[in-house]
């Protein structure tokens, strides 16, 4: 019924997907996390809306009054006032988006390479939605230059390096602008480590308005936030619904969103100030 | 909650068996940056011999191997202009950089990708907001209306910047270590802030610390910006918007010139319109950095004009020390003096020891203009603004005929006046003449015109600033008629230099500001003498005057009697003026009886008596009209 595949993102810059106001009162603006890992995701609605607006903008889906952008995007609710006789009833989009998880993120600390950290609940997801074959992960185990090192200081401790795995190599996407399978260095770390990982790694700025006249801060003008860092790989699940047998409808929709099979794309806020921008690579799905 | 509890509640396992936990843990592998701010762990600030400073610099560079001690990760030149959807523009900074990430005890730049310092992207969106300030349109396109919370009407977006190719400032130098020459790996980036005002200026005889801090050294920036509509953007007016708003300076400490004067790589260089420039050229013991690599700072002209400001405040009134503030910043607000200077050469030589600099250069002198929607109040704002001007192209003329400018500055240059005393001893001192293109900025040229000029500018601080019950500071060099003479002759070589380094004088603390105090020494078990050094009240300046001539000016306080007594031979007042009478040296300027003064006493409340001194209040020497 569906045509699966999957979009990995490498972030550029750091990304900020918040978890909104009120679960949090204090000034640091967190980013959303997944409930089991505690790692940063992408909401699925957050890639749909971009993919989608991206569609709206085209020129070519503007002049012709967006024929394919609601036939992908189901059609819109007629607005109050609207004559309903132009628009139709809402239709079901055909292309589907699910959340974006953490593959591989990345850990700077002084005096030691940087070291792209994962655990196997997160390289489950994407050996799943990559048809990759299945592997059992094993904590501590790494792969690529490690530079004499026998273990690794994260932050708060230090973690140690077992045996490398050359397997884990075939975990790492290929043509990723910062992680290079066997040149740098990944490390596997159990499903309980990695959310105390991440918090460590996350890239976090304290903002700050400052006065029109005077470089000083402007009155409470003072918040903090925290974002992935640049260079964190992260994969997600897409679907077109199918229409009928050797339907061909991805490659459509490929074509009417002007994909290339690498796309700059912009996720979440601060997008003026650089956050947010990813190099995006749809990958076709098994069935 | 712990994580731990919620991934129990969830039902996932931890894979680690137990008998894998074992991990020899040694805590003095944690690197520097995780470590305690505390003494004994990880203490940065101080920016002497300070061990974890350095250790913590060598973590964060990570030198690639030790023959190649380069940082280990490094930003390439990318394509410049527009690439794709990013547009890059590269900007060389002739001196250095400095932004602050807020973290640790040291001021540091942010630490981006793999550690490389970092500019952020609301850094620079500030500086185009501040340049678009007056262009409502422009600031929509680009910076979105801050009132109305509305984005960038083109989806424009700031990108930072950061350094390309090796940002730490590492260079080999040649360094002589218990008798040998050995090449030893510098890093530049480490700088150091020394604030000496307490011991230069004020009543203290403190000892003043020296703290660290990172800054890059003339580095090479890509600024990357990029928008929605790349096509329909127009990127000529981004570069020139930006470049407009560079030169307000980028970063912190831009008063005193760091992130000034970035300029294109293939245009001539963007210097900072300001009202006041001078061209200098001067030569002098070079101020170092905490490796002892020398460097030349052009902080050390905003310090100088401090200083001075101080001393002619202190000379007419017990306040002042708002005015000097705001002029000069405090901790609460920044300084509306802003300084540039643009360098055109510099040679340091490094054989000598203390290495010695010769620069040539153009001082830029600007001070901020306020603004109020009031127009009365623009108006006051602005002719403060004016008068400020006035007032600091005095004192800037003050510091160039009184002394020079930098280290050592109450000292003539021995290497070019006392030249057979330089072959055998450590280099004094400093020499400071106007570039031959600046050469009518003054027009002293004789003893009547440098006693005008003094005389117009205490008039100037009495008027400006003095109270009704105008009183002056204890100072040590307090500018008051009172407590200082200025002596002056014309000559064509030093007639007084030798006079310095007389056994006597040079031990008499207000001369050479050496004091002999008795020591314990642990070895003999025995008291020694030991020499303590101080600072000088005798100020030696030669002020070229043209015709190979010089302006021989000696400026002596005395308020301060107690630093006139030599240990065994008493007040050396008396001997000292008349040894610098025989020298052909005249009366200029201040207080004709010197040695009228009670020995201690201090200074007492001067009352100007408008009979003697001339009824203008204008300075004699008129700035120079701004430079459009």
């Amino acid at each position: 019924m569906y045509k699966k595949a999957y979009g990995i993102i490498e972030t550029l810059a750091p990304l900020h997907v918040g978890a909104s106001a009120g679960e949090e009162s204090g000034n640091l603006n967190l980013i959303f996390r997944d409930q089991f890992t505690q790692t940063g995701i992408i909401p699925g609605s957050s890639i749909r809306g971009r993919f989608r607006a991206d569609m709206r903008q085209d020129l070519r889906q503007k002049n012709e009054g967006y024929k394919d952008y609601n036939y992908w995007y189901g059609q819109e609710a007629p607005e109050k006032g609207e004559a309903a006789e132009n628009k139709k009833d809402t239709t079901e989009a055909l292309v589907k988006f699910e959340y974006a998880s953490i593959v591989w993120l990345p850990v700077y600390c002084p005096n030691q390479p940087v070291v792209w950290v994962s655990c196997p609940r997160l390289l489950k997801r994407y050996q799943k939605l990559s048809g990759k074959t299945p592997y059992t992960f094993t904590p501590h185990t790494y792969y690529g230059a490690k530079d004499n090192l026998t273990k690794l200081f994260f932050n708060l401790g230090f973690i140690r390096l077992d045996s490398s795995d050359k397997k884990l190599g075939d975990y790492i996407p290929d043509n990723l602008e910062n992680l290079q399978s066997g040149r740098d260095l990944v490390l596997i770390v159990s499903d309980t480590e990695i959310s105390m990982i991440h918090d460590m790694a996350l890239y976090r700025q304290s903002r700050v308005a400052l006065d029109a006249n005077e470089k000083k801060a402007k009155g409470g003008a003072f918040f903090n936030v925290e974002a992935l860092p640049e260079g964190t790989i992260l994969t997600f699940p897409t679907a077109i619904k199918n229409k009928g047998k050797d339907d061909n409808s991805w490659q459509e929709y490929i074509v009417d969103a002007d994909i290339e099979k690498t796309k700059e794309l912009y996720f979440g806020g601060l997008e003026s100030i650089g956050f947010g921008r990813t190099n995006v690579t749809l990958y076709e799905g098994l069935n | 909650m712990s994580f731990s509890k919620a991934f129990e509640r969830v039902g996932i396992q931890s894979s680690k068996s137990k008998a894998s936990t074992k991990l020899e843990i040694n805590p003095e592998e944690v690197p520097m940056m995780y470590r305690a701010q505390v003494s004994g762990r990880c203490s940065l600030q101080f920016a002497g011999n300070n061990q974890d400073l350095e250790d913590w610099r060598k973590e964060w560079v990570d030198p690639k191997l030790d023959n190649d001690p380069q940082p280990r990760y490094q930003r390439k030149e990318p394509k410049l202009g527009l690439d794709g959807s990013i547009y890059r523009i590269k900007i060389e900074f002739p001196f250095r950089l400095s932004s602050n990430c807020g973290q640790d005890s040291i001021l540091r730049p942010i630490m981006g990708k793999n550690g490389i310092p970092y500019l952020s992207g609301s850094s620079v969106k500030g500086l185009f907001r501040r340049a678009c300030k007056d262009s409502p349109n422009k600031l929509r396109l680009y910076c979105g209306d801050d009132d109305n919370l509305t984005p960038s009407t083109l989806g424009f977006r700031f990108h930072g910047a950061y350094p390309i190719g090796d940002w730490s400032g590492m260079r080999k130098v040649r360094v002589r270590k218990r008798g040998e020459m050995i090449m030893e790996t510098r890093y530049r980036m480490l700088d150091v802030i020394h604030p000496q005002q307490l011991r230069q200026v004020g009543e203290k005889d403190s000892s003043p610390n020296a703290f660290a801090m990172v800054s890059l050294f003339q580095p090479t920036m890509v600024f990357e910006f990029s928008s929605a509509d790349p096509k329909n953007t127009n990127w000529q007016e981004v570069e020139n918007i930006f470049l407009q708003a560079i030169q307000l300076g980028v970063g912190g400490k831009t008063s005193t010139g760091y992130g000034l004067g970035g300029h294109l790589v293939d245009r001539p260089s963007e210097i900072p319109k300001y009202p006041i420039t001078v061209a200098f050229k001067g030569r002098g013991v070079s101020p170092t950095l905490r490796s002892d690599e020398p460097e030349f700072r052009p902080n050390l002209f905003k310090a100088t004009l401090r200083g001075h400001v101080k001393r002619l405040l202190a000379g007419v009134t017990q306040a002042g020390k708002d005015i000097e503030d705001r002029l000069f910043g405090s901790s609460s607000d920044p300084s509306q003096l802003q300084i540039f200077w643009q360098e055109t050469a510099i040679k340091y030589d490094e054989i000598k020891k203390p290495a010695t600099f010769s620069t040539e250069g153009i001082l830029h002198i600007d001070i901020k203009r306020q603004e109020s929607d009031d127009i009365k109040k623009q108006l006051e704002f602005d002719a403060q603004r004016e008068s400020d001007l006035r007032f600091i192209e005095q004192v800037l003329m003050f510091a160039f005929v009184m002394g020079g400018f930098g280290k050592s500055w109450r000292r003539v240059s021995h290497e070019i006046f006392y030249k057979d005393y330089v072959s055998k001893k450590f280099e004094i001192g400093c020499h400071w003449e106007l570039a031959s293109t600046d050469l009518k900025w003054l027009a002293i040229k004789s003893i009547d015109d440098l006693k005008q000029f003094i005389e117009g500018l205490y008039t100037v601080c009495r008027d400006r600033f003095s109270s009704q019950s105008s009183s002056c500071q204890t100072w040590r060099e307090a500018w008051n008629p009172n407590c200082v003479t200025v002596y002056a002759s014309i000559t064509r070589e030093s007639n007084v230099v030798r006079l310095f380094h007389d056994e006597i004088f040079k031990k008499t603390p207000a001369i050479g500001g050496r004091t002999i105090v008795k020591k314990f020494n642990r070895k003999t078990q025995e008291e020694e003498d030991k020499e303590q050094l101080g600072f000088s009240n005798v100020w030696h300046r030669m002020l070229p005057i043209g015709n190979n001539q010089y302006l021989e000016i000696v400026t002596v306080f005395h308020s301060d009697r107690s630093k006139w007594k030599h240990r065994d031979e008493g007040d050396q007042l008396k001997p000292f003026l008349d040894a610098i009478a025989a020298k052909g040296m005249k009366y200029v300027w201040g207080n004709q009886n010197p040695l009228q003064n009670s020995s201690k006493s201090l200074p007492s409340i001067p009352t100007p008596s408008k009979t003697q001194l001339p009824l203008s209040n204008k300075p004699i020497l008129k700035p120079k009209p701004p430079i459009q």
